[in-house]
């Protein structure tokens, strides 16, 4: 794909997170991704970040929080029982992309694990990073790619994320993050740095 | 008509006359039901693909109900080979008992629900809750319906008959603190409260917008994101829906969610949509979640069954007719609907409950038809409502008002043959109040004027040359009322180089179809189909100037027919502005499109024509010609709806003029000293509701080309 037509595609996708109630920004690495992230948690005064895989943690957070405020956790880092405990003071959740659609702002979040979903459903705030490598331009592309994911027969829950969570039950007003997240955070991270981190 | 039919009446105009007063409550409908018809309506207009998607959907779910079975044996299948426990539900108490039996067995305590009309149908929570187990409504709208003890009003709204104070107010006193009537803290207050519900529930409860049978997946559509908690924190859960939601694969499954978000909300996607293939893991057990799957029918094979009903099982549960149904707009779901709301709430409370129930609010249908406009699988609701009330009143008999105005027709020749007589004493007030103590024809609703010079006369001694034949179909009012409106479409048509001749032919028998005498209009469409057909045989186009009429003609006739015949003059009529838009087409539309010194004037769509159209081709028509015609911000039926509006008080009047309310208050704010409307009953609303001059756009179009003397005569 030419430079020009990434670019129409990113820009595309920028649009259409925020005509969704998202936000997202382009990051040249993961430590600048880190920077991004603690930013956020300090805005909001979180105390504890909640990585959905171990394998994202370790490559986010090498020695786990460091000498930041907040800690980090992952459901293997803990019994599922603490982790859910765990959960309930979690404001910030953290996870990757398994692709991401450019024409609707779709993130597209496959889980084989309950607790690396409500990574993505429970907290206030959900951070998602996206590798631009993952990002495709249209909706038909989501289809063949949750079509190839049905034909394993593990148990699967496939996430088509666009924007926040939202209701107008109340006197028809937009309300944001109900019962999942009311802050969206992409990081659409650049091809080459994302594995070199 | 029988006693338990009165009885069933009377409770009836009781809701309507309460629902006429809540004041308050028809305020939050109609913001709530407006927002939905116009944010749709704006995504429909704006995203180029729109239509293509529309196409693939109603295309998709018609194969899905054609191979239902085989979709169904492939779905068990499949999930099956998933780990789902797949249960087949016959009728609403085995799903109960289903349902009960689980959560006794895997002793639940709470059981957490998303939204689900499935479950809403069968009443499982309630069955749930007097089997002694806690159960919590997750969606905000539904938690708010549970606290209320009532039902939901609206489709995929189940709240929106309710302001913001009344929620502020039900929360507060639930939960014996101050909660304020702003939307925002209420959301947060639920969320904290709902949380803990989540995290200590033992078994979740979902439905299932779609499901998927080459993979045995379920596709849940959400905006709030408690789907996603009650699928992913309990151990056990369970999705319930019914037969008609599986399709064969991915692709359609994705269609169809595309075109149920536009529909329902004006948005490409919603938050969310998750598919779950069978059971996930649970972290650090070495376990897998339990996952039930409960396929309900419920009267749905039987509705299969049915060669007009089936149609009904295309439904996707938008709720766009809820928002622009205009009796539905006005009083909700509460009055109109069962469990099921609103038009295809008809059908389907026939078929999931009972005849009785459903006939009991059909006659909340006015047949403007503007459900099959708004309905994404393009549904003929209005068809299907009639058969409802056709049955019921074979079971209960009929009101003597419809059964007297399924005569209209008739009244109109006779009223035109007495003038001036007729119109005399339509004017007096006594003879007004008789008639409404006599026949229930309410004494504020002022008749047109009848004459006795009829179009029809007229034309006899009329000779038309032009090189293109047109036949023209002519309505009652265009005849026997204002034959100026008949005069001008032969004269614009022979401007266009048109010779128009007047097949045989007689009223369109629409007013019957109203109140549900479907024989009385099929055989009026049969006996103008065998002329009309004759007609276009011998190589004439037809062109009808009443909406009504060209709704009968293009839609009604051959769906009641079923005929090629029927289908010929379909294919073959054509709304007068639509006619010369064709002309057009091919450069010979005479006009020379010169701006013209002429005032503003406003316009109103009538239902059929957007129903037919969907834009109005006389608009298009007359924006070409210079005129400054501006359309009125309205997305629902001027309320008269043909005889309806005729009917005594809350039998009809009323809620007709209660409909219009907002179209006469915001032409009226417009400023202009004339209103343009294809439909003589919008005409007489908008006369009777503004005291503005209504004028049919052929008389606009007529009088443009008297000044360009492309017609001599006299206005």
């Amino acid at each position: 794909m030419t430079t020009e037509r990434q670019d129409e595609k990113t820009a595309k996708f920028i649009g259409e997170v925020s005509s969704v109630g998202g936000q997202c920004v382009s990051a040249p690495d993961l430590s600048n991704v880190r920077d991004h992230v603690a930013k956020i948690v300090s805005t909001s005064a979180a105390r504890r970040v909640a990585v959905g895989d171990q394998r994202l943690a370790s490559r986010l957070f090498p020695q786990g929080a460091g000498n930041r405020k907040f800690e980090v956790i992952t459901p293997s880092s803990m019994s599922r029982d603490e982790f859910f405990v765990a959960l309930r003071t979690v404001d910030v959740g953290v996870s990757g992309v398994d692709l991401a659609v450019a024409e609707t702002g779709t993130l597209i979040i496959v889980t084989r694990e309950e607790s690396e979903r409500l990574v993505t459903a429970l907290p206030q705030i959900h951070v998602a990073i996206l590798p631009l490598s993952k990002l495709v331009s249209s909706f038909q592309e989501a289809e063949r790619f949750v079509s190839r994911v049905l034909e394993s027969s593990e148990g699967t829950a496939i996430s088509l994320i666009s924007g926040t969570s939202r209701t107008t039950d109340i006197g028809d007003v937009v309300i944001s993050g109900v019962h999942g997240p009311r802050e969206l955070h992409v990081f659409l991270l650049d091809q080459e740095s994302a594995g070199s981190d | 008509m029988d006693r338990a039919g009165f009885e069933a009446h009377k409770k009836l105009l009781d809701q309507v006359r309460q629902g006429l007063n809540d004041k308050r409550r028809r305020a939050a409908l109609y913001v709530g039901t407006e927002g939905g018809t116009e944010a749709s309506q704006k995504t429909y207009a704006q995203w180029s693909q729109s239509a293509e998607l529309l196409q693939q959907a109603r295309r998709v779910k018609r194969e899905a109900i054609e191979h239902l079975d085989e979709n169904l044996r492939r779905f068990i299948q499949a999930a099956k080979a998933a780990g789902v426990n797949v249960h087949i539900a016959p009728d609403a108490t085995t799903a109960v008992r289903y349902v009960v039996d689980l959560a006794r067995k895997a002793q639940a305590k709470l059981i957490v629900k998303s939204k689900s009309m499935t479950s809403e149908e069968i009443g499982l929570r309630q069955h749930l809750e007097h089997e002694g187990f806690e159960v919590v409504e997750t969606d905000l709208g539904e938690r708010i319906i549970q606290l209320a003890n009532q039902r939901p009003s609206h489709m995929t709204a189940p709240a929106i008959h309710m302001t913001v104070e009344e929620v502020a107010d039900l929360f507060s006193q639930k939960y014996d603190r101050e909660i304020p009537p702003e939307p925002g803290r209420i959301a947060a207050f639920a969320r904290e409260s709902l949380r803990e519900s989540f995290l200590r529930a033992d078994v979740g409860i979902t439905g299932a917008n779609f499901a998927i049978a080459n993979s045995g997946a379920i596709v849940l559509v959400t905006n709030e994101g408690n789907g996603r908690l009650v699928t992913a924190l309990p151990r056990i859960t369970i999705a319930i829906f019914g037969v008609e939601k599986i399709v064969a694969n991915t692709t359609d499954a994705f269609t169809l969610v595309q075109a149920l978000v536009m529909s329902a909300a004006g948005r490409r996607l919603t938050s969310y949509v998750t598919i779950i293939k069978g059971g996930c893991k649970l972290a650090q057990t070495g376990l897998r979640q339990e996952q039930h799957v409960i396929i309900l029918d419920n009267g749905r094979s039987q509705m299969r069954n049915d060669s007009t009903f089936k149609e009904a099982l295309y439904c996707l549960r938008c709720g766009a007719c809820n928002d622009i149904c205009p009796t539905s707009r006005l009083f909700g779901g509460h009055v109109f609907g069962h469990i099921y709301t609103g038009p295809v709430g008809i059908p389907w409370t026939r078929y999931t409950a009972n005849l009785d129930r459903a006939g009991e609010f059909a006659p909340l249908c006015i047949s403007c038809g503007l459900c099959q406009s708004a309905c994404p699988e393009d549904i003929n609701i209005p068809l299907l409502i009639a058969k409802v009330k056709e049955q019921y009143a074979k079971t209960h008999g009929q009101l003597s008002i419809n059964r007297l105005l399924c005569n209209y027709e008739r009244f109109v020749g006779f009223a035109s043959a007495t003038s001036p007589i007729s119109n005399y004493l339509l004017k007096r007030r006594l003879f007004r109040r008789a008639l409404q103590r006599l026949l229930g024809i309410d004494a504020r609703r002022p008749f047109p004027k009848f004459t006795r010079h009829t179009f029809k006369k007229w034309f006899k001694s009329h000779s038309s040359f032009g090189s293109r034949d047109v036949a023209y179909f002519v309505d009652t009012f265009a005849d026997m009322c204002d034959p100026g409106i008949g005069r001008a479409v032969i004269e614009i048509l022979e401007a266009n180089d048109c010779r128009v001749t007047l097949p045989k032919q007689v009223g369109s028998g629409m007013p019957a179809f109203l109140y549900g005498d479907i024989n009385r209009t099929a055989k009026a469409g049969e006996f103008n189909v065998r002329y009309l057909a004759e007609t276009v045989r011998n190589g004439c186009q037809i062109v009808s100037s009443e909406p009504t009429a060209t709704y009968c003609l293009k839609e009604l006739y051959p769906r009641l027919l079923g005929s090629t015949e029927a289908e010929l003059v379909s294919a073959n009529s054509h709304d007068l502005f639509e006619y010369l838009l064709a002309l057009r087409e091919e450069g010979k539309f005479a006009g020379s499109f010169l701006r013209q010194n002429v005032n503003p004037v406003a316009y109103h769509a009538p239902c059929h024509t957007r129903s037919v159209y969907g834009e109005s081709p006389a608009l298009e028509v007359l924006q070409l010609t210079g005129v400054d015609i501006r359309p009125v911000r309205y997305t629902t039926c001027c309320g008269i709806a043909g005889t309806f509006g005729f009917k005594e008080r809350a039998e009809g009047y009323d809620v007709s003029m209660a409909i219009g309310e907002t179209l006469f208050e915001r032409l009226r704010a417009m400023n202009v000293n004339l209103v343009i409307t294809e439909s003589s009953v919008c005409r007489m609303q908008i006369e009777h509701g503004t005291s503005l001059p209504v004028l049919h756009p052929a008389q606009l179009l007529w009088e443009m080309y008297r000044r360009e003397g492309r017609i001599i005569g006299n206005p």
